[in-house]
């Protein structure tokens, strides 16, 4: 019994600013892609970070159901017709988190498919050099199956103190801008090589503990710069052949940098049946997370 | 299957009150309506300046361990569920919370996440950690939400013109942490019997708290008419008996002895309580309630009305509880439960 990925949809107008709208944009393509009626998905996980406004509440995925039109509202004597949405964060990592709990959720509840979204974008909506992350929209569909297919083996792993870490933060006594459009993200001069490290290592033990053949396994990494994914593939003695370079021509896609790369892949072709994907995800903490996919 | 519990549950309530005469005396524009007399809040709870989002967690978290048969180090997961995310002056993305908390907690195996989904957010971790659980991920793990709201009061206080105003129910809130660990049921006796949660976003954009765009300070727009129609009111039931329904029950067969609504206030917890009635067609459990002392604490409400009557040995022996969420989104559902051994000490 699997979690398999049904479909993915990405959005990358630069027109667009808002994280929701980038959400929402992408969870319509992954839709219709899979080709499903929106009335089957009963899960809505949102694993962006960086929201419209500094927004508290709702959770952003509300929105993101909304705008979707997945079952906005309960309809009597139709208890199917029910979704449940919330907002998950785990720096880049969320992803990960989110599929594993789809995971569990599809084991334990009755759930036809479940969708995760992503979406980064600075408060204020605009472009500013200050913000780090890339403006742009991820959605994965998830599927339970019988077969043997699909994602396994979840690790996560975390550096001992947070002292090289990305800290991203609504300053309140930092009265520079208004509050709905203020966001500080504090980067050390480090933490990306600190980062690539802390990736590679945790690459390193999952590849390692989980017995992957380094000669088929395909990697899906985080794009925190230039040429990261194919650094961490040769720290680790894999064939980057199969790694997309993205930060170019998007930059660091942060919370949906991996459901995009793979999105990205797909489209290549670059993943077969029986592929042994190996999603690293690693971000804020430092904190990495490791899932195998097999296709 | 596997079910899961209610393992401990712990709690920090500030010991600072601020009471409603002293909340609206503060106000800008003197108030036109008794607050206490429409909310039914005396005094609420309220941050003092040592606290924050963090610190209210990691007190909660200590308070639970300290009912808990479990260390921290036997923790297999950390989930943290507070609307805002204040350390110190600064309200964080990322890292996460549960991060901070792992550490300073000494959670060495824990894997962790935030989630954010408004008052519903301990409802949400729960349910999440609940199917964990039954799915055989994890063993047990803490759910925790250190509540700094009372922010949005202070901004209401600046800025509420009347009873209609948009931030009139942010007078309502009070700071607290509230933390459970759940793990597997190993009897009938305390055990998480039913638990589903529903969003249903058709009017998400009623309530929206977000900075305000007037001061300095987070703030809380909602629409309290429109989204406690009671039309919107009846999901709940609604939803609660097409559920049991699938399993060939109904409320009263259910026999429930407590009823924990949301402490949004008394006028709206007793709308609920006749819509219920209403609905299943059956007299209601005895309402549970510490709205009157500590207002509404948001996404903690549910659990320190749990907290303190479990404190004060005020539940019957194999009680029957159900707790109904009720957060913008809008989220409700039902959380049934049974607990006979669950203690404060």
């Amino acid at each position: 019994m699997g979690t398999i990925i049904k479909a993915t949809g990405i959005s990358t107008d630069n027109a667009i600013k808002s994280s929701n709208e980038n959400a929402v944009a992408a969870g319509r393509q992954c839709i219709e892609a899979a080709g499903i009626d929106v009335n089957d998905i009963d899960l809505l996980i949102n694993v962006g970070i960086y929201r419209d406004e500094n927004m508290l509440e709702p959770a952003m995925a509300a929105f993101a159901q909304k705008g979707l039109g997945i079952k906005p509202d309960y309809i009597k004597s139709q208890p199917f017709n029910a979704a449940f949405s919330l907002d998950m964060m785990n720096s880049a990592c969320g992803i990960i988190n989110a599929i594993q709990t789809a995971d569990a959720m599809f084991k334990s509840r009755q759930i036809k498919y479940a969708l995760i979204v992503s979406g980064d974008a600075h408060p204020s909506n605009k472009d500013l050099e200050s913000f780090p992350y890339a403006t742009v929209g991820a959605a994965m569909l998830l599927e339970h199956t019988e077969d043997q297919k699909g994602f396994q083996n979840f690790s996560f792993k975390h550096s001992p103190t947070t002292e090289h870490s990305v800290r991203g933060y609504l300053d309140f006594n930092n009265l520079a801008e208004p509050a709905k459009e203020r966001l500080t993200v504090d980067m050390p001069a480090e933490y990306k090589e600190k980062l690539l490290e802390f990736a590679s290592e945790s690459t390193e033990e999952y590849l390692t503990a989980n017995k992957l053949d380094r000669q088929t396994v395909k990697l899906i990494t985080p794009q925190a710069e230039a040429g990261f994914g194919h650094k961490i593939a040769q720290s680790v003695n894999v064939k980057d052949d199969a790694i997309l370079d993205l930060y170019k021509e998007y930059g660091d896609a942060h919370s949906s940098a991996l459901t995009m790369a793979y999105h990205l892949g797909a489209e290549k072709g670059l993943y077969n049946s029986n592929d042994n994907v190996l999603f690293v995800a690693a971000g804020a903490g430092l904190t990495s997370a490791c899932a195998t996919y097999t296709v | 299957m596997t079910k899961a519990r209610f393992e401990s549950i712990g709690a920090y309530i500030p010991n600072k009150r601020v009471s409603t005469a002293e909340l609206t005396a503060n106000m800008n524009i003197p108030p036109q309506f008794d607050l206490e007399a429409i909310t039914g809040i005396k005094t609420r709870s309220w941050k003092e300046d040592k606290d924050d989002s963090y610190t209210m967690a990691i007190d909660a978290a200590n308070s639970c361990l300290e009912n808990s048969k479990y260390q921290a180090a036997d923790l297999d997961i950390i989930i943290s569920c507070s609307i805002a995310r204040f350390v110190g002056d600064c309200s964080y993305y990322e890292p996460p919370m549960s991060l901070f908390l792992k550490h300073k907690l000494g959670a060495d195996k824990a894997i962790f996440f935030d989630v954010s989904n408004a008052c519903a957010g301990m409802f949400t971790g729960i349910y999440l950690l609940e199917s964990m659980i039954k799915a055989g991920v994890v063993k047990n793990g803490l759910v925790v939400s250190g509540e700094y709201i009372s922010t949005i009061a202070e901004t209401a206080v600046l800025e509420a013109k009347d009873i209609y105003d948009p931030q009139f129910g942010s007078l309502t809130v009070g700071d607290a942490g509230a933390a459970v660990i759940l793990d597997k049921a190993i009897d009938d006796n305390d055990v998480i019997d039913c638990f589903n949660l529903i969003s249903t976003p058709e009017y998400s954009d009623l309530a929206i708290g977000k900075p305000s765009n007037d001061s300095n300070r987070y703030a809380m727009y909602a629409s309290n008419s429109k989204m406690h129609t009671e039309e919107r009111l009846k999901i709940w039931p609604n939803f609660q008996t097409d559920m049991l329904a699938k399993e060939g029950k109904d409320f009263k067969s259910e026999q429930f002895d407590y009823i924990i609504h949301h402490q949004v206030g008394s006028k709206f917890i007793e709308r609920l309580l006749k819509v219920g009635k209403e609905a299943f067609l059956t007299e209601q459990p005895e309402s549970l309630s510490v709205l009157e002392k500590y207002g509404n604490t948001s996404s903690t409400s549910h659990f320190i009305v749990l907290y303190e009557n479990l404190k004060a040995n005020k539940l019957k022996d194999k009680s029957k509880i159900l707790m109904v969420p009720a957060a913008s989104g809008f989220v409700t559902g039902f959380l049934s439960m049974s607990i006979n051994n669950l203690a404060v000490k």
